[in-house]
C-alpha cells in the first residue's frame, strides 16, 4: 500500500514537472510568435524568415496546451480538486463523508475508464486516413502511409522519410495504436491521461471506504490521509 | 434517456461525483442508446475546434497562470496599498477600496475564491479596525469576491468565448461598461454607509503616499491598459495577448519585484495553477458530447416551442433567463455553468433576437450573482472557511450586497447598448481597418475571403481532406452519385483548373489520384455520426455556383 502511494505522489512530481516545461515552453514560443509578428509586420524580413522557421509554433501551442490541460486533470485528480457539487459532503458527518466520497470517486474512476477507451476510439479513428502528405504510392499505386512506402516511391513523391515518427509509429502499432501523424500520436495522451485519473479515482475511492471504520473523513481533509484542501483554491 | 438514469446522475453529482464524470457518464450514456451512431460519438468532437484545436484554448492555461503569479505575490498588498492611498480619504473609503483590490485581481485571477482569500483576508481586519459594521464587512468581502469577472482578461469572458464560438476581444469589450455599473452599484452604497457612519475611520489623502503606492504598484497597473491597447489596436491576437501576460507577470513577479522564487516557487504555483486549467478543461472536455448530443437533439429547439408558448418578447425572455441563471449560479461553478448551459441557451437566444455578447455579459453577471446567493453559492462556503463564521451569519451579510447587484443585473439587461456600444465601435474600426496581411493558421484574427475563394475553399477543404478525408471522398461521392443534385459542370471546372495564374491553383494531382480511388478506405470501426460530421465535407452547389459566377 505504501508502495503504490509513494508511486502516486512520484506520478504527481512527474506530472507537475512536465505541465512546469509545457507551460512555460507554451509561455516562450506564444511570446516569440507574437514578438516576431509584429516585427515581421514592421517590414523585417529577417522576422518573416523566423516566423516561417517557427511555423510549428501554432501546432504545438495546440498540443501542448491539451498536453498541460491534461497534467492539470490528472493533478486535480491527485490533490481532490475536480470540480463538483459536494454541498452534501460539506454537511455530513466523518463517517458519513467518507461513505459518500467512496461512492463518488468509485464512481468516477470507473466512469473515466470507460471514458478513456471512448476517448482512445475516437482518436484511432480520427486517425485512421493518410493525410496526403504522409501518402505514397505502393508498386500497385496504392496509397500507404510513408512509413511503410519504399524509398523509390517516397523519392518519387519529394518526400523525405520521417525515421523519428516512424519509429514511434512502429511502436505504437506493435500495440494496436495505429496512428498516421506525429499530431495524433502527441493526443494519445489525453486517453492516457483519463487511464491514470481512472485508476486514481477507483484507488482513492477505495480509500475512502477503507477509512469508513477509522472514524471517516473530516471536512477539509483531502484526497490522502493528513491533506488539508484549501478553500478558493480550485474555486 | 430514462428519467431514472437522469435522476441517479443527479443524486450523484449532489453526493459530490465529480462533474467531469457526470458528463462523461451521460454522453456515453446517451450515445449507447443510439442505434445508429457510435459510443464513439461522446468523444468525436474532443479532437476538433470546439476542444483541442479551438485557437482559443491556450489562452486558459496562460492566463490562469498569470492570475496565481499574481496571488502568490505580493500584488493584494500593494493594491491594497496603492488604493487605500487613492480613495482611502472618501466617506466608506476603505470598503472602496476593498472594491476596487477586488475588482482588479479578480480579473486576471478569474476564480473568486482567490479574491476572497487573498484580498478580504487582508481588508477584513482592516476594516473591522476602522469600526466597519462586521455584518457589512463580511457582506462586502464575500461579494468583492466576484466583482471583476466582467472585466477583460478575466477567465470566464475567455471560456464564454470558447463555447459559443463568439470573438473574445469582442466580449472583453462587452463587459467593461457593464463591469462599471455592477462596481459603482456597491461603490455607492459604501459610500452612503460611510457618509451616514462618521465614527468610521478614513485616511487622510497624502500625496507623497499615493506617489510612493502608484511608483510601487506601477508595473501591475499598467498590465491591463496594455493588454488593452495591444489588443484593441490588433498589436497582439488573443493567444499572443495571453502569452504577453503571463511574460509580463512572471518577468515582474520573479525579476522586478523578486516576490516569486524561480527556483523554490515556480513548479508549485504551475502546479497548483495547472491543476484549476485541467478541472475546468476536463469538464469542457466531458461535456462536449454531452451538450453536443442534446443541440443534436434540438433540445434548445423544443425549449424554444415551449417557451414561445407563453414568452413573446426578448424582454420577458431576459426576465426568465435572469432567474434561471441566478438558479445556476447558485448549483453551478461559473466553468461548469458555461460549458454545459451556453450551447444550449445561445440559439434560443438567437432566435430572440439578443445579441450574443449581450446574452454573454447577462449569463456572466447573472453568475457572478449566483456565485454569493444563498444557499449554496460557492462564495459563502469560502469565506465562512476563511473569515471562520457560520454560513447563515454570511447569508444575512450578503443580502444587500445581492439586492444591488439584481438591480446593476437589471440594468444591464435591458439596456444592451451598456454591452453592445463598445463592441460596435471595435467591430466599426476593424470594418474600416485594411487587412495587411493573412495571419497564420489556428488564429482567431478575422481573415478575409481571398479573390477567388471558391477554388481556394476547395483546395482547402482537399487539404482538409487529405487528412480527413472528407471533402475529397465527399466530392468522389457526389460524382459517382446518379442525377446526383448538384450536377456538376465538368467543363468549367476544367477551364477553372486549367485558367493561368489562378489564384486559387488547384492541387491537380492530389485531386486526380482521390478520384481515380486511390484514397484509403474508410477505417473500420469509423462511426455514422464520424461520417455526417466530418470537416472535410462540403457543398457542391456552391462550388458550382462559384463556377458560374467566375465564368
Amino acid at each position: 500500500m505504501n508502495l503504490l502511494r509513494a508511486f502516486d505522489r512520484n506520478l504527481a512530481r512527474g506530472e507537475a514537472a512536465l505541465a512546469t516545461l509545457v507551460l512555460l515552453s507554451l509561455v516562450v514560443v506564444a511570446s516569440v510568435q507574437a514578438a516576431l509578428w509584429n516585427l515581421a509586420n514592421g517590414g523585417a524580413l529577417w522576422a518573416s524568415d523566423a516566423l516561417q522557421a517557427l511555423s510549428w509554433g501554432d501546432a504545438f501551442l495546440e498540443k501542448a496546451t491539451l498536453w498541460v490541460a491534461m497534467f492539470g486533470a490528472s493533478l486535480a485528480t491527485f490533490h481532490g480538486k475536480h470540480i463538483g457539487i459536494d454541498v452534501l459532503q460539506r454537511v455530513a458527518a466523518p463517517k458519513q463523508r467518507a461513505f459518500m466520497r467512496g461512492v463518488s470517486s468509485v464512481f468516477a474512476g470507473v466512469t473515466c475508464l470507460l471514458f478513456a477507451r471512448v476517448v482512445l476510439s475516437a482518436l484511432l479513428a480520427k486517425s485512421a486516413r493518410i493525410p496526403a502528405e504522409y501518402g505514397v504510392f505502393d508498386a500497385d499505386f496504392n496509397t500507404v502511409h510513408i512509413c511503410l512506402g519504399t524509398a523509390e516511391a517516397i523519392a518519387d513523391a519529394g518526400y523525405t522519410r520521417p525515421d523519428l515518427f516512424c519509429g514511434l509509429r512502429s511502436f505504437l502499432e506493435a500495440l494496436g495504436l495505429t496512428v498516421n501523424t506525429p499530431e495524433r500520436a502527441m493526443d494519445l495522451l489525453m486517453p492516457a491521461l483519463f487511464l491514470v485519473i481512472g485508476v486514481r479515482f477507483v484507488a482513492y475511492g477505495i480509500g475512502a471506504f477503507g477509512r469508513i471504520g477509522t472514524g471517516g473523513i473530516t471536512e477539509g481533509e483531502g484526497e490522502h490521509p493528513g491533506d488539508e484542501t484549501s478553500a478558493g483554491e480550485g474555486a | 434517456m430514462d428519467v431514472f438514469v437522469l435522476l441517479a446522475l443527479l443524486a450523484l453529482a449532489l453526493l459530490g461525483v465529480p462533474l467531469l464524470a457526470i458528463f462523461a457518464a451521460a454522453a456515453m450514456l446517451l450515445f449507447a442508446q443510439l442505434e445508429d451512431t457510435s459510443i464513439t460519438g461522446a468523444a468525436a468532437d474532443i479532437f476538433s475546434e470546439k476542444f483541442a484545436e479551438s485557437p482559443l484554448l491556450v489562452t486558459i492555461p496562460l492566463f490562469t497562470f498569470a492570475g496565481y503569479l499574481m496571488a502568490e505575490s505580493g500584488t493584494p498588498q500593494r493594491l491594497v496599498r496603492v488604493s487605500r492611498a487613492f480613495f482611502g480619504w472618501l466617506p466608506g473609503g476603505l470598503a472602496i477600496v476593498c472594491l476596487l483590490a477586488s475588482a482588479f485581481f479578480t480579473t486576471f485571477t478569474g476564480g473568486s475564491g482567490i479574491t476572497i482569500v487573498a484580498i478580504g483576508g487582508l481588508l477584513y481586519p482592516a476594516l473591522l479596525q476602522d469600526r466597519y459594521d462586521e455584518r457589512f464587512s463580511l457582506g462586502l468581502v464575500t461579494s468583492s469576491g466576484s466583482l471583476g469577472l466582467l472585466f477583460p482578461p478575466s477567465l470566464p469572458i475567455v471560456l464564454f468565448a470558447v463555447v459559443a464560438g463568439i470573438d473574445v476581444v469582442r466580449l472583453f469589450a462587452a463587459g467593461i461598461l457593464p463591469g462599471f455599473v455592477s462596481v459603482l452599484a456597491i461603490a455607492a452604497y459604501a459610500f452612503v454607509v460611510g457618509v451616514r457612519s462618521p465614527e468610521l475611520t478614513t485616511q487622510r489623502f497624502e500625496a507623497k503616499e499615493a506617489f510612493a503606492a502608484f511608483r510601487e504598484t506601477i508595473w501591475e497597473l499598467l498590465l491591463p491598459v496594455a493588454l488593452i491597447a495591444l489588443l484593441v489596436t490588433g498589436k497582439l491576437r488573443i493567444h499572443e495577448a495571453a502569452a504577453f501576460t503571463a511574460l509580463y507577470v512572471l518577468v515582474i513577479e520573479v525579476f522586478v519585484y523578486r516576490d516569486v522564487s524561480f527556483r523554490k516557487d515556480l513548479p508549485r504555483i504551475v502546479s497548483e495553477s495547472m491543476t484549476l486549467v485541467g478541472a475546468i478543461l476536463a469538464i469542457l472536455a466531458t461535456a462536449i458530447g454531452f451538450t453536443g448530443f442534446l443541440i443534436q437533439d434540438q433540445l434548445p429547439m423544443k425549449i424554444l416551442e415551449l417557451m414561445s408558448e407563453s414568452i413573446d418578447s426578448p424582454i420577458e425572455f431576459l426576465l426568465v433567463l435572469n432567474v434561471f441563471l441566478l438558479l445556476v449560479g447558485m448549483l453551478m461553478d461559473v466553468f461548469s455553468a458555461i460549458v454545459v448551459v451556453v450551447p444550449l441557451i445561445l440559439p434560443i437566444a438567437r432566435s430572440f433576437g439578443i445579441d450574443d455578447y449581450h446574452l454573454g455579459i447577462v449569463f456572466l453577471l447573472n453568475l457572478e450573482i449566483g456565485y454569493m446567493t444563498p444557499p449554496v453559492g460557492l462564495n459563502l462556503f469560502i469565506a465562512s472557511f476563511r473569515f471562520d463564521k457560520p454560513v447563515t451569519t454570511l447569508y444575512r451579510a450578503v443580502l444587500p450586497y445581492i439586492g444591488l447587484l439584481v438591480v446593476a443585473l437589471l440594468v444591464v439587461t435591458y439596456i444592451p447598448s451598456l454591452s453592445t456600444s463598445f463592441v460596435d465601435l471595435i467591430a466599426g474600426e476593424e470594418d474600416a481597418a485594411p487587412l495587411a496581411e493573412p495571419p497564420p493558421a489556428g488564429t482567431d484574427a478575422p481573415v478575409e475571403e481571398a479573390p477567388g475563394g471558391g477554388l481556394d475553399d476547395l483546395e482547402d477543404l482537399l487539404d482538409e481532406g487529405g487528412e480527413l478525408g472528407g471533402g475529397v471522398d465527399a466530392l468522389e461521392e457526389e460524382l459517382d452519385a446518379p442525377g446526383a443534385e448538384g450536377e456538376l459542370d465538368l467543363d468549367a471546372l476544367e477551364r477553372e483548373l486549367g485558367g493561368e495564374g489562378d489564384e486559387g491553383a488547384l492541387d491537380l494531382d492530389a485531386l486526380e489520384r482521390e478520384l481515380a480511388g486511390d484514397a484509403p478506405e474508410s477505417p473500420e470501426g469509423a462511426s455514422a455520426d464520424e461520417a455526417t460530421t466530418d470537416e472535410g465535407a462540403f457543398d457542391l452547389d456552391a462550388l458550382e455556383r462559384e463556377l458560374e459566377a467566375a465564368e
